[in-house]
Formats: C-alpha cells, structure tokens, sequence
C-alpha cells in the first residue's frame, strides 16, 4: 500500500512545523527575538525553534525516504495485516463516535456501554461474554468512578 | 536521610489502608506483567488517575506496589511462554524458557522472585544513601543549571534511541512544541490555545501517556496479531509441564550471590542514566556476567544462574531511576517519566525540596518501595505456581479494557474533556509512530521537561541580560553542556566507528 519508507512521517513534520511557522509569524504577540525585555527572547522563541527543528528534521526524513526507494516498507500488507488494519480503524471510529455521543447527550454510563458491546462484536467475541463484560465492566467503572470517587462524567 | 526519618516514616505507614492499596497494587502488577503486550509503563499510566483520588502516600502505596511487581512479573511469561512480559525480561526468556523445559520451571520462577528481589532492595539502600548527597548538590543549581539539566535527560533519551537519531530528535522537539501549548511562563501570553480556556494549562502529561501507551499500543496489537502467533502461544500456555522445587537450595543461593550484588549495582546505576530503563540494564548485565563467569557457555541455554542475573539486573535499575527523578527531576525512564508527572500534579517539585520542605513524603516514598519489594516477595512466592494460570486471558479481552479504561482514566485526573481527546488524538499518534518504528521516549520527555527548559532558560537569560555566554561561563553548566555535546556526539562517533570496521572487515575479506 504505502512504500514511501520515512517520507510520509517527514512530510507530516514538516507541515507541522511549517504550521507552527505561520501561527508564530501571524500573531504580532509571538515575539521571537526582542532586544529590549525579557532577556533578549519572547514567548515565540521556543515555538520557533521548535517549528524550524520539525522543519528540518522533516526535511532530512523526506531525502532518506527518497534514498530508500521503496525498500522500506512500514505497512507490510498481507491480508491479514489489511484486516487488523480495517479493525484498527473501526475501533477507532467506534470510539470517536462514542466521544462524541458522550458529549452530546452527556449521559455516559448510555454511552459506555453501547461502546463495551460494539468494541467486543467488533473484535469478535460471542454474544454471551460480550454481554457479560458489557455489565462487567460497566458496573465496574459506575462502582469504582461514579459511586468511589464521585466522578459525575460530564463534559 | 536518616534512620530515625525513615523510622518515623515506616510507623506513619503502618496503616491498614496502605497495605490494601499496595496489595491491590502488587497484584495488579503481576497481572499486567505477566501479560505479554502489557508494560509497567501502561500499568502505571492506566492506574495514576485513580491515586489522584485518594490519600497521596495511599495513592503511592499502590503505584510502587504495581512498578515492583510488574516489572518481576514481566518474567513469568519469558519463563513460562518463551514471551517476555515487559521488555526489561527479555534475557529472561533465553535461561528461563528452557529450564521450563527441563522441568525446573518452579524453581526458575523461584529464582525470578528471590533476585528481583535482591535487586529491588539493593537498588533502595543504594538510593536512600545516595539521593540526599546529590539532591544537596542541587543546591548550587541556578536556572541555567535546571534547564541544562533538564535539557541534557532529553539528549540522552535521543541518545540511546537506538540509532534511530533523527526520528528521536524530530520527536523530541515535537514534545518540546507540544509544551509550549499553553500560557507562556514568563509573559503569561496564551500560545496555541485557539481559544480554549482548557488548554490554557497546557497539554496535561498524563493523557498523553495513556493515549501513547495505552491506546496506541492497544491499537498497534491489533494491527500486529497474528493469528498462528496467537495459536501457538496459546499450544504453549497448555503444555503445563511440571513446575517442580520453587526455591533454591542453600548452596545455590550462596553461590549465586556475591554475583549479583554487584549486578544490582550496576544495574542501580544503569536505572540512574536517564533513559536506560530494565531492558538495557538486563542485557549488559547478562552479557557481562556471561563473559566472566565460568559457566558462561551455558548461558542462553537454561543457566539458573544466568536467569539469577538478568532477575537482579531489571529489578535493579529502579532505585536509580528513582534517584534520578527525586533529586533532578530527570526521569530515569518511562515509569519514572509517569511518576514525575504525578508527583508534579500533587505539587511537588522534584529536586532539593524533596529532601528539605518535603522530606517526610520522600522517606514514605522510599519506605514504600520497601515495603511493595517485600509484598512481591511474599506473594510472588506464594502464588509461583499458580502465576502459570494468570496467562490464560486473551489479548481481545485485555484491548477492550485497556480500551474503556484510557478514556476513563484519561476524563477522571481533572474531569476535562479536553484531556480525553488529547488521550484519543496521542492514542492515533502513538500507533502511527510504532508502526513508523519511532521511539516515544523523546516525545515524552520534551513534553515533561519542556516547560523546565524554556521556564528557567528565559529566567537565566533574565539574569544574565540577554548574555548567552552566562551559560558558559559557570562552571556546573559548562559541564554540563559538554555533557549535552557528547550525547548529541556519540550517537554519530558510534555510526562512524560502525562504519569503519565494516570498511575493514570488507577489507580483510
């Protein structure tokens, strides 16, 4: 799928860097160098070093990843790989979309088990033990967060 | 630190209260390392939001019950499965799996428990005499000094991040940017906030952690199983050959310990170089120890007592990494990193205060580990044989709690829904950088030790009037940014003296 070796990350730190470059240089307050206070440097200093550090060394991972020509590869995909991955993606969606539920309707222990039960279909586990750890576990969290240490789960 | 503090802080403790919360603690521990995938890294990332609730030195009770026990545990399953449990049990496996074999696996998980142990206690003595000594010397530190300091644990970090240089610097600065999110130190200007009132505390460490650790790796296992892997690890969780005698004789033990007392000091001081966790400690403590022992050969091949060795040395290190963290608030590795972080949220500043304003919490702390040293132990021994039936849970089990407690963990240490998305979005992240094999030290560390660079390097700059020779010229930092130079070189002198022997090698083929 993807033989770009260190390219990919590169890329990524050097729009990243070059983000930061533009939040910095956009917002007159961001000072970098200042002469007269604050001993010769502002609070843009730091960011800046940063964003140039993410600028170069992303730079230097684009030109290695060239080099390697397609040699290294970071996402080997056998089919097996290919459907870890799908599964890596949904459980990830699976869980956004609970976050996002959590923060519209505010009503958690709703939430979290719908979440428990969809996590185990997802990584096929039998009806029977997704329901019991569905209780399980949510019981678990309501008694130890909600009921021990009166965490009301609000967002 | 003297006997009658240490005294003192042992009769606080003698609450009911503790020992429960060490021995659900030293009991998680062993869970968590005796399951292959999970750390004490995750384990104590995972648990930290729960201490925040109760009482500080019950809360500590309970991480240096599980730091303790995981990192032994992490054997169990190098003994019992030929799959170390935490990379620090990695030569483990190499003696340990086959004294299985021959039927000595009771007395291999015997010798675990006996020499971390060993390990472990050495490791605190050496602590207690050595910390207040160092944290004394702190006193000479300025502003220049802290932030060298500071900045020095992440060049190391970049250092032995296994000659992937370039990826540990990226992710180091990366974690230096992500802590400058928030409200500039000296100016108290909002930087990067985009207008949330939650991120104008900055970036919280602690989600960071857990969305690295514990949701990255949950999503990097899945991405990595493999079903015949998973088959045949579980083939050999059902051998169940005899475990036979647990502990060892007499003669065995004495000749076995001159060894490893030296191991356990040099793997404390291993612990106390930043970034040199259990795993490095074990492997040049084996190998060394294999080369001058007379049963050297035998190593790699079910040695009991190159297994004494690599048990000692990984439980060894966490005494110095301790020293490390309480008296420079440099991390001596990544459990350390997540207990930095805890012991900065309880408001606590690692460094001289530790062994002045707040020396009564350090000698609990250090009592703690003690104790929780003394509980493994105890029940390590106890439950030897039965540890074998704790590998029986499956990987999908744990993801999907590991899964449910990240958000938990990550909403309860301050009740933000900031902190869980931080948690998710460090949790996507952390999978990406594994598959892209970048080491996530760096990234931690610029995260914690940023804020201490850039505070006290304005701060000296301050002083100095903008005068960047001010770092030079004093003397402690001047040492220390030759210390800076020779870590930021030895990753490059390594690779150039890599290259030419193979230039020679080529050259006498």
């Amino acid at each position: 799928m993807i033989k770009k070796g260190d390219t990919i990350p590169g890329i990524f730190s050097v729009l990243v860097g070059m983000l930061t470059m533009i939040y910095i240089f956009t917002n007159e307050k961001m000072v970098v160098m200042n002469a007269e206070t604050y001993g010769g440097i502002g609070p843009g200093f730091f960011p800046f070093v940063c964003a140039a550090a993410l600028i170069l060394f992303g730079v230097i991972m684009i030109v290695q990843g060239i080099k390697q020509n397609g040699t290294v590869d970071y996402f080997q995909m056998t089919p097996e790989k290919k459907e870890n991955l799908k599964l890596v993606g949904m459980l990830a969606l699976f869980c956004l979309i609970m976050l996002l539920a959590w923060k519209v309707t505010k009503m958690f222990f709703l939430c979290l088990p719908i979440y428990i039960f969809a996590m185990n279909r997802l990584l096929k586990r039998s009806w029977l033990f997704t329901i019991l750890f569905t209780a399980g576990m949510t019981l678990f969290i309501y008694g130890l967060f909600r009921m021990g240490f009166s965490i009301r789960f609000r967002p | 630190m003297t006997l009658e503090l240490l005294m003192e802080a042992f009769m606080g403790l003698l609450k009911p209260s503790i020992f429960f919360y060490m021995g659900v603690g030293v009991l998680l521990g062993t869970l968590i390392g005796a399951l292959p995938g999970l750390s004490a890294t995750m384990g104590v990332a995972l648990i930290t939001p729960i201490t925040f609730w109760l009482d500080k030195a019950d809360g500590f009770a309970m991480l240096m019950g599980l730091w303790n026990a995981a990192i032994f545990a992490g054997g169990i399953t190098a003994i019992l499965i030929n799959t170390p449990g935490t990379p620090a049990s990695i030569t483990q496996a190499w003696d340990g799996y086959d004294m299985y074999k021959r039927g000595q696996g009771g007395l291999a998980l015997g010798i675990n428990v006996i020499f971390s142990f060993l390990g472990g206690m050495i490791s605190i003595v050496l602590l207690i005499v050595l910390a207040k000594p160092i944290a004394d010397f702190t006193i000479k530190f300025g502003p220049a000094e802290y932030a060298l300091v500071a900045l020095f644990g992440m060049t190391m970090m970049i250092a032995v991040s296994n000659g992937k240089v370039i990826k540990g610097l990226l992710l180091g600065f990366l974690g230096l940017a992500l802590s400058t999110v928030g409200l500039d130190p000296v100016t108290g200007l909002k930087r990067f906030t985009f207008g949330s009132i939650d991120l104008q505390t900055g970036v919280a460490f602690i989600p960071v952690m857990i969305g690295l650790l514990g949701l990255g790796e949950v999503f990097y296992q899945m991405y990595d199983y493999n079903k015949n892997r998973a088959a045949q690890e579980q083939e050999a969780r059902k051998v169940g050959l005899s475990l036979g005698r647990v502990l060892p004789t007499a003669a065995e033990m004495k000749a076995w310990l001159p060894r490893n007392l030296i191991v356990s000091v040099i793997a404390t001081v291993i612990g106390a170089i930043p970034a040199a966790g259990g795993d490095i400690s074990a492997i040049i403590c084996w190998g060394n120890s294999k080369r001058f022992s007379k049963e050297g050969d035998k190593y790699g091949h079910g040695s009991a007592e190159g297994l004494a060795v690599s048990s000692t040395a990984n439980n060894g290190v966490i005494g110095g990494a301790m020293c490390t963290m309480l008296t420079l608030g440099i991390p001596g590795d990544a459990v350390t990193a997540v207990l930095l972080g805890s012991l900065m949220m309880y408001g606590l500043t690692p460094g001289h205060s530790m062994f002045s304003e707040h020396i009564g919490f350090t000698a609990e702390i250090m009592v703690l580990m003690v104790i929780a040293n003394i509980m493994f132990l105890i029940i390590g021994l106890a439950t030897a044989k039965l540890s074998a039936k704790m590998l029986n849970l499956s990987q999908p089990t744990v993801w999907a709690a590991v899964g449910v407690l990240c958000i938990v963990g990550s909403y309860c240490i301050s009740n933000s829904f900031m902190d869980v998305v931080i948690m998710f979005i460090m949790g996507i992240l952390g999978f990406f950088l594994k598959v892209y094999d970048f080491p996530s030290g760096p990234l931690v560390l610029g995260l914690l030790l940023g804020g201490t660079v850039e505070k006290n390097m304005r701060t000296a700059l301050i002083i100095s009037q903008g005068d960047w020779s001010y770092f030079v010229r004093r003397p402690i930092s001047l040492v220390l940014l030759v210390l800076i130079a020779l870590s930021f070189l030895y990753p490059v002198i390594q690779v150039m003296t890599a290259k030419k022997k193979t230039a020679t090698d080529s050259e006498t083929v």
